[in-house]
């Protein structure tokens, strides 16, 4: 790993970070993915996780909404919308 | 393709159609109704499709089925296994800040792959199918660039999408203005998605010009706008051609107030989605006995029909068409072909003068076309034990009376006369008394007449005949 | 130590037939927690309205002769990342504060139903990722019973409430060890269910694949009691299975194949856990089972996989925390959404969970999916069937929960070292395991815990075991 890949993934995160973190960060995950090299040596197929049948899905059958409930918590809003920062 | 397009040589469209399945009662993963379109801000919300923390998503069964109905109707592989995956990226329509939606590569299995819809003499091909949440949706203060804030409706959030991606095997943007019409009539034909409503079919499009980049033309709101920009975009790559390097690789976004195509920073790009498994849905197992219940259920769309009876029974493009164009009259085309009568006869009967009569009669459902009576018929056609005209007298008495073969062909008389020289005897009868003689030597119409005024005096005599021998007594 | 309490099942009777006012005990337990709590700081929000108004309605129930639930009056705790309606749900992160679920929890609709009361909400690393509870963005818990260490981690806040006394039960949750890691530190039982028994909706999720809502006791049967309440099948949780029926338990511990699993005890472990947790298994050789040594294959494995998809699933998790739709949000100019979101998830978010994400999106990144995210998946299968294996030779699988001690509070550690200490915890998770953190006794005045490990959906095994040993030592006392 190198400096830039951590800038790229505090970018892809929305993180900001300091030089200085960058830094710790950077020193920090290069012993982490040290250890996490331990993986090479597994082999085989990947875990198959549990599977479900569309008997046991969801019907769609329409059940209540809570628009009010959820609004309620919205930091920032404009009437009925939800107030997000501009995307320009 | 219409030869008078001009068509740019070496152009390569591919299209993503984002379809919402607004055939569904609920949206994809939580219960609330998917009928958000004309209703209050963030009224069709829940904690699900809100991104509240805790909750889980409960995949829509009916989802899965429509989804595969557009599967099957494209000629798609469907796998026994599909499972959903996380497409990480921000945005503040996106609840969660990712897409559950699906995966073709690292494991990951689409709900559908390789189909193919026939475009006149050419295949385009289908690479897959695959099912995911529609974010929300913004509006701004003023215009896009000047509000100092954007104003999110979550409704939509969570509405089902299937995805369809094509591989880039369109020449000219009026070839892929016909494929979304085609396959807008099928999903809406297979009855999951209504095209009408605004917003139900969305694109998006690749484009290259004589082997340069591909560009990505993003937020094609409508089928109507797909041309102007596939268009606009041609000739502006065109416009690169023969310059060092050619367009550049880039997502574009169709402006569709300016008709222009603009160039569209993104940060991420499909390398940055880091897409994984999502771990609150298990694999889905797609079941052979399932995927036949699908195909049992869903209703054959007429442009699929139509090319399996060209396929199938040898009809011509425009007869199968014909055949295929209503429901009930191909079901009985079918059910007349099954019991034993050859396709293409059945088919002349069917959109032949009765065409109406059928689709009416067929509509009706009441058991008034008999498809065994109608093969009888036919087959007495063929013999010569009735005569055309007999045939459809009959066959209209049961569409008129809902009675059946056996009692209409009692009140009927019918055999064919074939005895040459009694049929000579009434052609001269009917000269006799004609006036029309010296135009029938000339006019087919007249010449017809006079066959029927043969037919009327001796309806059993055989058409064919009589047309010979009047016309070797006229000299025609 | 102070007196043994009751079982819940005499609680409830005391209850029902109106011995004591739940009223009464309520508001007076809701009244001595504050004096406890000032020391040890295991609740970050108390439900005194809720839960005085809940508990009167019990009493009104007893008075009419109604049937009531099985936790009649009965105090839970529960973790902050578990949502309840109308308290808070923080998470023990800033980026929480301020939210309120607009609903409850399967857990909490479970436990209400059977007239359990929630005392409140208590307190844990952020987002659940550590094994001290320090990392809570609102400050550390400290260990009933030792001040000045840490009570483990992440559901800290809950275990060290029952180890405390102020509350009878608790409810924690357990990605990597998050259960059985404080109940090892605070001497409670502390329970990892087969994955898929207990429904995680309504769980504010640090890694789906491997978390289940633990339950935390002083006595084998009250555990039991509490995981037989909030288990079953739920179908708001697609991962939730029904399990099969539990065998009745034969009784007694007599015949039982108990394994000693060498790996366990690699060599970060204390020499004192060592010896005490042999010394507690004894206890099962006593008690006529057959005890022997083993060997579970792939466990060099388990860490490193578990850390790839924990911080994988997290990393994707934590992303809809923006400050848009809930939570803090502390950009209140107009920067564009890239800025805004990041300096809300900048200065809201701890070091650790910081970490966690960045790490997590890497090991999801285009290149290194296959390198990490994917062999940690085949490292998962390994561990599978060699957890398969071993069971098929013993009942139960037996170690240390945890390899040390609990850690001083403030000790300096870096981020691999504090990593290590899951290393006896995460298999269970990585295979859906249930695991149950059972007190073994203390060493240098400190609490250890013992491990016990079953095949999927054994709990009445571990139960089984637990009990008989609890038969033989007696109730572990609490810290009061």
């Amino acid at each position: 790993m190198s400096l830039e890949s951590v800038r790229r993934l505090a970018g892809l995160s929305r993180l900001n970070l300091t030089a200085s973190e960058e830094e710790r960060l950077l020193s920090e995950f290069s012993s982490i993915l040290e250890y996490f090299k331990v993986l090479d040596r597994s082999a085989g197929p990947a875990e198959d996780g549990p599977t479900v049948t569309p008997a046991n899905l969801r019907r769609d059958e329409v059940g209540p909404s809570d628009g009010d409930g959820v609004m309620k918590g919205v930091p920032r809003r404009k009437g009925r919308l939800v107030r997000a920062p501009r995307v320009f | 393709m219409s030869k008078r397009v001009a068509v740019l040589d070496g152009v390569k469209i591919g299209l993503e159609i984002h379809c919402q399945l607004t055939a569904l009662k609920t949206k994809l993963f939580c219960s609330c109704s998917s009928d958000y379109r004309d209703k209050e801000p963030n009224e069709l919300v829940c904690p699900t499709c809100f991104g509240i923390p805790g909750t889980l998503p409960l995949l829509n069964e009916r989802a899965v089925e429509y989804a595969l109905r557009i599967a099957i109707a494209l000629g798609c592989e469907v796998p026994q296994r599909t499972s959903f995956y996380r497409k990480n990226y921000f945005y503040p329509d996106l609840p969660k800040n990712f897409q559950i939606s699906q995966y073709d590569k690292a494991g990951g299995v689409a709900i559908a792959s390789a189909g193919s819809v026939r475009l006149e003499e050419k295949r385009v091909r289908v690479r897959r199918l695959q099912l995911e949440e529609d974010p929300g949706k913004l509006t701004y203060e003023g215009t896009i660039d000047k509000s100092p804030y954007s104003l999110v409706d979550y409704n939509r959030a969570g509405i089902a999408l299937v995805e369809i991606v094509t591989e880039p095997d369109f020449e000219s943007a009026r070839e892929a203005k016909t494929f979304l019409e085609k396959l807008r009539a099928i999903v809406e034909g297979l009855g999951v998605s209504d095209g009408e409503l605004e917003g139900a079919m969305r694109c998006d499009a690749n484009v290259s010009v004589k082997g340069g980049a591909r560009v990505e033309i993003k937020n094609i709101s409508s089928f109507k706008e797909v041309e102007k920009a596939l268009n606009y975009e041609i000739l502006r790559q065109s416009t690169f051609s023969g310059t060092e390097g050619g367009a550049e690789a880039e997502t574009r976004h169709w402006d569709e107030r300016r008709s222009i195509t603009i160039s569209l920073r993104t940060k991420e790009g499909e390398q940055d989605y880091r897409y994984f498994p999502e771990p609150d849905l298990p694999t889905l197992e797609l079941s052979p006995e399932f995927l036949r219940r699908v195909r049992e259920e869903m209703p054959e769309v007429s442009e699929v029909k139509a090319e399996r009876y060209q396929g199938e029974f040898g009809l011509t493009p425009q007869m199968a068409k014909e055949v295929a164009r209503d429901a009930k009259v191909a079901d009985f085309f079918e059910e007349v072909v099954s019991k034993g009568a050859k396709a293409s006869d059945a088919a002349n009967w069917i959109t032949g003068e009765f065409r109406e009569e059928v689709r009416t009669a067929a509509a009706s459902g009441d058991g008034r076309l008999k498809a065994g009576d109608l093969v009888e018929l036919l087959k007495m056609l063929e013999s010569k034990e009735a005569t055309r005209g007999q045939a459809k007298e009959i066959f209209r008495g049961m569409m008129t009376t809902g009675k059946g073969l056996a009692e209409l062909g009692k009140s009927t008389r019918t055999g064919v006369v074939l005895d040459e020289s009694s049929i000579t005897g009434l052609v001269e009868q009917v000269l006799r008394e004609s006036d029309a003689v010296e135009k029938a030597k000339s006019d087919p119409k007249a010449f017809n007449y006079l066959v029927g005024q043969v037919l009327r005096l001796e309806p059993k005599a055989d058409a064919k005949l009589v047309a010979k021998t009047l016309a070797r007594k006229i000299k025609r | 130590m102070a007196e043994i309490s009751p079982s819940v099942a005499e609680l409830v009777r005391r209850v029902a037939s109106q011995e004591v006012s739940c009223e009464e005990k309520t508001i007076h337990r809701l009244a001595r927690i504050p004096r406890i709590d000032r020391d040890i700081h295991a609740f970050l929000h108390l439900a005194t309205d809720r839960a005085t108004k809940k508990a009167r309605e019990i009493d009104r129930r007893a008075k009419k002769g109604e049937r009531l639930g099985r936790l009649a009056g009965v105090a839970i705790a529960v973790k902050d990342n578990i949502c309840v309606s109308a308290m808070p749900a923080t998470c023990g992160s800033k980026i929480l504060e301020g939210f309120v679920p607009p609903y409850d929890a399967t857990v909490i609709q479970r436990i209400e139903a059977e007239d359990g009361i929630v005392l409140g909400k208590t307190n844990m690393d952020e987002f659940a990722m550590g094994n001290t509870t320090q990392a809570s963005a609102f400050g550390p818990t400290k260990n009933p019973w030792n001040l000045e260490r840490v009570p483990g981690g992440s559901s800290g806040g809950s275990a060290a409430a029952v180890s405390a006394g102020m509350s009878t039960l608790a409810l924690g949750t357990d990605t990597g060890g998050s259960v059985r890691c404080p109940a090892s530190f605070c001497s409670v039982l502390g329970l990892k269910p087969t994955y898929g028994t207990v429904s995680r909706y309504g769980v504010i999720p640090y890694a789906n694949s491997l978390e289940q809502v633990g339950q935390f006791a002083r006595r084998v049967s009250d555990l039991a009691l509490l995981y037989d309440v909030v288990s079953g099948h739920d179908p708001r949780d697609s991962t939730s299975v029904t399990s099969p029926k539990a065998r009745k338990s034969s009784g007694g511990f007599k015949g039982k194949r108990v394994g000693i699993v060498t790996e366990f005890f690699g060599e970060g472990t204390k020499d004192g856990v060592r010896r005490k947790v042999l010394d507690a298994s004894e206890k099962f050789r006593e008690m006529g089972a057959k005890v022997e040594e083993t060997h579970v294959e792939s466990m060099e494995y388990a860490l490193a996989a578990y850390y790839v998809i924990a911080m994988a699933e997290a990393s994707s998790n934590l992303s809809r925390y923006d400050g848009v739709r809930y939570g803090a949000s502390t950009e209140k100019g107009t920067a564009d959404w890239n800025a805004a979101f990041a300096k809300t998830r900048t200065e809201c978010f701890g070091p650790e969970v910081k970490r966690r994400i960045l790490l997590g999106s890497y090991v999801l990144s285009a290149g290194y999916y296959e390198a990490y995210y994917l062999k940690a998946q085949s490292a998962r299968g390994l561990l599978r069937r060699a957890f398969e294996k071993a069971f098929k030779s013993y009942d139960i699988l037996l170690g240390p929960t945890m390899p040390v001690l609990p850690p001083r509070i403030g000790e300096k550690v870096t981020p691999l070292e504090d990593y290590m200490i899951d290393i006896n915890t995460v298999p269970a998770n990585l295979v859906g395991l249930p695991a149950l953190s059972i007190p073994a006794g203390f060493v240098e005045g400190l609490p250890v815990g013992m491990q016990l490990m079953a095949p999927h959906f054994g709990e009445h095994l571990l139960f089984e075991a637990a009990q008989s040993y609890e038969d033989a030592v007696g109730v572990p006392g609490a810290k009061e």
